[in-house]
């Protein structure tokens, strides 16, 4: 009885064991290398067909989280695959540079949500600001270009922080794909690498880069006026105290500033308004 | 087969001698005796003869016996008496019980006996020598066969001996008939003076005397005491051997049902040390216990592949009171066997599966109930001193005289705990008072009462432990990390009563009323909540407050009848049984910010429920032609809500309100049934093959339920097959297969600190287990589960995921495939120094968890702990050491996946991640006993 007994234990013990090695709880971790891309960009057209040329379009990317619920946000406690960094994207630059890897767990993704260098935290209220946007000054994108208003040149840059505000959505991505927004991709161990692309292109195509040209005379209430390209200086009467012509230096006359190497596009500005509906509910990149 | 005690030899002092000559004859199944179950519910002999042997004793009661004799040495005087009572019997049986009066059977008796001589070429053992004895109708021996042998050499000495010896023939009706019975002898040193058996021993006295094997200081000389588990010991009149019955009460009810039944006996539960009561559910197979939490929350108890958290998935009473605590707020059916002092622990019946009416709610991976009793009696101090700071201290009083049952005791436990934030206070008191079984209603009362409160270190994440941004013990250095943890308190009392019917029926009644506080501040998640209440608060910390109240009564009651001789070869006998409890229950979710003295931030649950559940149950059970025994029953349980849900319709803050009063009130109600049946096949006296089908439940978490819902139970479907071997008790050996399925499983989510509901789930395995006990003073006990436990179908989709992964034969995390247990104890007297005896215990328990499965690919690494202990026990005086994990494991006896934020103000993850709770490293317990 008793040989029996350990014999049976001892079968028992080896089937046992020989089952270990291959049991199969489901999802399995899974790490895709993310890289990311912008798009050759040309000559952009513009509000009232104003031709825009980027010069420089760097985005602070990160963090990104893929989802595998149909809307990413508060229902994406718990993601399938997620990338905690942030990094300094060309988005003029259409090679693909590889940043990391997005890991985490397989299943179909169906939504994702993204920050641009600053992370809302439900511990403060205020953003953390990720070492990609500090490496953009503190911003999460700085763009800039030529605009060519009537025949004007017009440098312009733009640059401003985007992150989430809304108290109700605090700890939530600024960023997340939409409800309309057809978005799969299966994750797995033999999935391909991800690329997420951007076209920067859109996010400067709805500037009216028109309202930048100021044409405008001294009065008793402002020191500095443009009359197009021409700054001119105002005395406490109003009248013009100085004038030159910023075209003939090879600058821009920006309006309160006078002649600048570029137009800064100043907060509030229908320019940034524009920029900040571009990349955040309008354009979106794709991933690849 | 007949399934006797094995009688036991204590050893006195130096002389080694047995503590009494007990004769242990126990009467087996005849073709055509009258049955009735032992405690393993073989078949053993019988009510009509027991009250014929108490010619001391009060005359029995009306129309019952407790008392169970089944051999005694007596002379032709007694054997008068015993006619004429038995007439009384048949007379008693026909008024009392309304049915047709039953055969008088009257099994054989030993008339005389010699003691066999000592084997001269044997040295140094005394054994015990199962025989089985055939007897013609005139009482004669014809045949005499070795059941339990002991030896070539004792075998042939008692044979020999035996052979000699006469007895009355059994009868029916007073008609002499062949039968054959089992005698048990046994061997005592020669240097011993065989004494013969006091006269008059009392059948009361009898167990209590017995029960204190291995620890009966009687001196030498003195008259050892009878061998009696069971009711009684009649003088004997003979001149050359004393003889004892030794058979016990029969069990009130069939507890053997299937493979997966087992029952682990004192000496097994006594072999390795145990920190708390619940520890003892270790021995048993497929069982894996862990209390990660602190000694204020329940143990979480892994059972042959069903992770039953706290309680949920395991129905748990302890001597006869229920544990499980439904719709509770931290799980349903949560049980904190705290209370439970192990000491007190007589013997630890666990049904894996479901297959007796008997299991209710939370019968799922099946059922263990805790028997209560002290061996020794007298009073027992002792106090434990061990790393961490711990300090135990137990009082025992068991009077003299009184049952076995019949105790109080008294724990106080204090640690500073294993690591940080962990250090604990608990105390508990348990009471039981049995009354005598000398006839009449049997009372039983029991109640326990119990108050701890610990720090909780709570849960830590892997990848920060590999960090090193916090330690394997420790725990975050936050205010909401390190202001974790619970308190609890419980009283619980009950009386129950029990009446044996001579005509072999019995009756059981019990009342039980209890009041229990739960609460709990565990932090799981970090950082990760908002707060549904106030506008723009979030981030405080997710304390976690949980609070639970549930004041409970109920009652069971229950009648099995009489054995019933339908045919030559089939007899009848029906149960039925009626359970019921009442629970009034509180809980409440809040989250507290812990850095302002605990504030509430936000308020999840608010609830009040009552609950009712009505259970209803009847077992027919047939026995055919002594070899098979076929139960079929069924079981319905009725179970009523009615949910005052106070924070159902909450709405959060920046939404639009409509005209409301807070709270949804509800109520559902749900009925449940299923089949429970067995089937046992003796192939042998030795062998018997088991199977069993059942269909269990587990009710619904009641503040989930929409109102008329119509309670969507969790069925469970359970299936055993197995055979077991018995060589007495020398050694038991079951290997058996088990499969079950339920209708939906449940997981834990961590963000409410609650159970959620996931899809349909299948266990399937084997288990072998084995309990040896091949000399007087060793007993081992091992066993080996396999599951293969899978998820059956994909989830329920949820708006975060509405498509779970889900692959066939995916395999359910957490579940260890592999659990093994060994428990080897060894105890016995090893002399005498300074006139006082010396005697000794030592024991090993080790217990094995394969590689468990973890979500998302991952596996946890095989867990290996073994506790060892040893004491020596001078006269009055007892040293002992206890060593826990002595092999100083580092192992995590929890862990979890899901998303947490402990950065506090970093960029956190919201992939699921590994979290653990560090199981108990090398803990070593100095402990100093009086017994008085």
């Amino acid at each position: 009885m008793i040989r029996l007994a350990a014999f049976a234990a001892a079968l028992s013990a080896f089937a046992a064991s020989s089952f270990v090695g291959c049991i199969d709880t489901g999802a399995e971790p899974v790490s895709i290398p993310l890289s990311v891309a912008g798009t050759d960009t040309d000559v952009i057209l513009a509000r009232r067909g104003v031709p825009v040329s980027l010069e420089r379009a760097d985005l602070a990317f990160g963090p990104l989280t893929l989802c595998a619920g149909f809307q990413a946000g508060d229902n994406c406690d718990s993601a399938l695959v997620e990338w905690r960094d942030a990094v300094v994207v060309d988005t003029l630059n259409p090679e693909s540079v590889p940043v990391g890897e997005i890991a985490g767990v397989g299943g179909s993704a169906r939504s994702y949500m993204y920050d641009l260098g600053f992370v809302s935290l439900l511990t403060t209220s205020d953003p953390l600001a990720l070492p990609a946007a500090e490496a953009l000054g503190g911003a999460s994108y700085v763009l800039e270009g030529v605009a060519e208003v009537d025949g004007v040149r017009i440098p312009f840059s733009a640059r401003a922080v985007l992150s989430q505000i809304a108290t109700i959505e605090r700890g939530i991505p600024i960023i997340r794909s939409g409800p309309g927004e057809a978005f799969s991709r299966e994750l797995d161990a033999a999935s391909a690498p991800l690329t997420v692309r951007f076209t920067p292109g859109a996010w400067v195509s709805d500037i009216d880069f028109g309202a930048l040209v100021q044409s405008r005379s001294c009065t008793p209430d402002v020191d500095v006026v443009c009359d197009g390209q021409l700054e001119q200086r105002c005395a406490a009467d109003g009248t013009i105290e100085t004038a030159r012509d910023c075209a003939a230096t090879g600058e821009v006359c920006q309006p309160n500033e006078g002649c600048v190497e570029r137009i800064e596009l100043a907060p509030g500005s229908q320019a940034l308004s524009a920029i900040r509906t571009a990349l955040l509910s309008q354009t979106r990149p794709a991933f690849e | 087969m007949c399934l006797c005690k094995r009688p036991k030899c204590a050893p006195q002092g130096a002389l080694k001698v047995c503590c009494f000559l007990a004769l242990a004859a126990q009467l087996c199944a005849l073709p055509s005796y009258a049955f009735a179950q032992d405690e393993r519910g073989a078949p053993s002999e019988t009510e009509t003869e027991t009250e014929t042997d108490a010619p001391d004793s009060e005359p029995p009661d009306e129309d019952e016996s407790e008392n169970v004799a089944a051999a005694e040495s007596s002379d032709s005087p007694e054997v008068s008496r015993e006619a004429e009572s038995g007439e009384e019997e048949s007379r008693e049986d026909e008024s009392t019980e309304g049915e047709s009066p039953p055969t008088s059977i009257r099994p054989p008796k030993v008339l005389h006996s010699q003691a066999p001589p000592y084997p001269s070429d044997a040295s140094g053992l005394e054994p015990v020598v199962g025989l089985w004895v055939t007897l013609d109708e005139a009482g004669t021996p014809t045949q005499v066969s070795v059941a339990d042998s002991g030896g070539a050499l004792f075998d042939a000495a008692a044979e020999e001996a035996v052979r000699a010896w006469t007895f009355s023939p059994a009868t029916r009706d007073g008609v002499p008939f062949a039968a054959r019975v089992r005698v048990d002898v046994p061997f005592s040193l020669p240097s011993f003076n065989l004494r013969r058996e006091p006269a008059n021993t009392s059948a009361d006295d009898a167990p209590n005397r017995a029960s204190q094997n291995g620890s009966n200081n009687s001196p030498p000389g003195a008259d050892p005491p009878a061998e009696s588990s069971g009711e009684r010991a009649d003088d004997d009149e003979d001149e050359s051997y004393g003889a004892t019955a030794n058979v016990e009460l029969e069990a009130l009810r069939r507890q053997e049902r299937s493979a997966s039944d087992f029952e682990l006996e004192r000496d097994v539960l006594e072999a390795a040390p145990r920190r708390e009561g619940a520890d003892l559910l270790a021995s048993a197979p497929g069982f894996y216990v862990a209390r990660p939490s602190g000694g204020a929350i329940g143990h979480r108890i892994l059972v042959r592949g069903f992770d039953a958290e706290h309680g949920q998935d395991l129905a748990l009473d302890v001597g006869g009171l229920p544990i499980n605590l439904p719709s509770h707020i931290h799980g349903q059916g949560y049980a904190d066997l705290g209370f439970l002092i192990p000491d007190v622990v007589s013997a630890l019946r666990v049904r894996e599966g479901v297959s007796d009416p008997s299991q209710g709610d939370f019968a799922v991976a099946g059922s263990a109930s805790f028997d209560l009793g002290v061996e020794e009696r007298g009073v027992t101090l002792r106090s434990g001193y061990g790393s961490f700071g711990t300090f135990q201290q137990l009082g025992i009083w068991a009077p003299e005289g009184a049952e076995e049952e019949t105790f109080g005791a008294v724990q106080v436990n204090r640690s500073n705990g294993f690591g940080e934030n962990r250090g604990s206070l608990s105390g508990s008191a348990i009471f039981q008072l049995a009354t005598p079984h000398n006839g009449g209603w049997r009372l039983r009362g029991i109640g326990f009462l119990s108050a701890a409160r610990s720090d909780v270190a709570g849960v830590v994440r892997a990848d920060d432990v590999d960090a090193g941004r916090v330690d394997f013990y420790g725990a975050y250095p936050f205010p909401t990390a390190r202001q974790q943890n619970a308190a609890n308190t419980r009283l619980m009392a009950g009386v129950f009563a029990t009446r044996r019917y001579q005509s072999g029926a019995n009756a059981e009644f019990g009342l039980f009323a209890g009041a229990d506080l739960f609460r709990f501040q565990q932090n799981f998640t970090g950082y990760l909540q908002e707060s549904r209440t106030l506008e723009d608060v979030a981030g405080l910390g997710d304390l976690i407050e949980q609070r639970n109240r549930t004041t409970t009564v109920g009652l069971r009651a229950r009648y099995n009848s009489a054995p019933k001789t339908l045919w030559p070869w089939l007899v009848a006998r029906v149960e039925l049984g009626v359970e019921g409890r009442l629970d009034w229950i509180t809980q409440e979710q809040n989250l507290l910010e812990a850095a302002v003295r605990n504030q509430t931030w936000d308020t999840r649950i608010n609830a009040d429920i009552f609950a009712t559940d009505l259970g209803l149950y009847g077992d027919l059970e047939l026995r055919i032609a002594e070899r098979a025994t076929f139960s079929i029953g069924a079981r319905a349980d009725l179970l009523l809500y009615e949910i005052d849900d106070r924070l159902g319709n909450f709405v959060p803050p920046g939404r639009p309100m409509d005209r409301f009063i807070p709270g949804f009130r509800r109520s559902a109600l749900g009925a449940v049934a299923g089949p429970r049946s067995s089937l046992s096949i003796e192939a042998t006296d030795w062998l018997t093959f088991l199977a069993a089908y059942g269909e269990g439940f587990r009710s619904p978490q009641a503040r989930l339920l929409e109102d008329g819902e119509r309670a969507p139970f969790t069925k469970v479907r359970s299936a055993d097959i197995g055979v077991r071997a018995h060589v007495g008790e020398t050694l038991v050996v079951t290997l058996g297969g088990y499969w079950t399925r339920l209708s939906d499983d449940v997981a834990f989510e961590a963000a409410e600190g609650a159970l959620t509901r996931i899809a349909a789930t299948r266990r399937m395995g084997a288990v072998a287990h084995i309990v040896a006990r091949p000399l007087p003073w060793l007993v081992a006990a091992g066993s080996l589960t396999y599951v293969d436990a899978e998820l059956l179908e994909r989830s329920p989709g949820s708006v975060e995921d509405p498509n779970p992964p889900f692959e066939q034969g995916q395999n359910l995390p957490y579940v260890p495939p592999l659990v093994v247990r060994l428990d080897v104890g060894a105890h016995g007297n090893v002399g005498t120094l300074w006139g006082q005896n010396v005697s000794a215990r030592a024991g090993v328990g080790f217990s094995h968890l394969s590689s468990r499965p973890l979500p998302y690919g991952f596996s946890a690494a095989p867990v290996n702990l073994l506790d060892a202990s040893a004491s020596v026990r001078m006269g009055r005086v007892e040293l002992g050491l206890n060593i826990f994990n002595l092999l100083g494991s580092e192992y995590a006896a929890f862990e979890l996946f899901y998303v947490s934020d402990w950065t506090n103000g970093g960029v956190h993850s919201r992939i699921p991640a590994r979290h653990l709770q560090a199981g108990a490293p090398r803990t070593v317990m100095a402990t100093l006993g009086l017994h008085l």
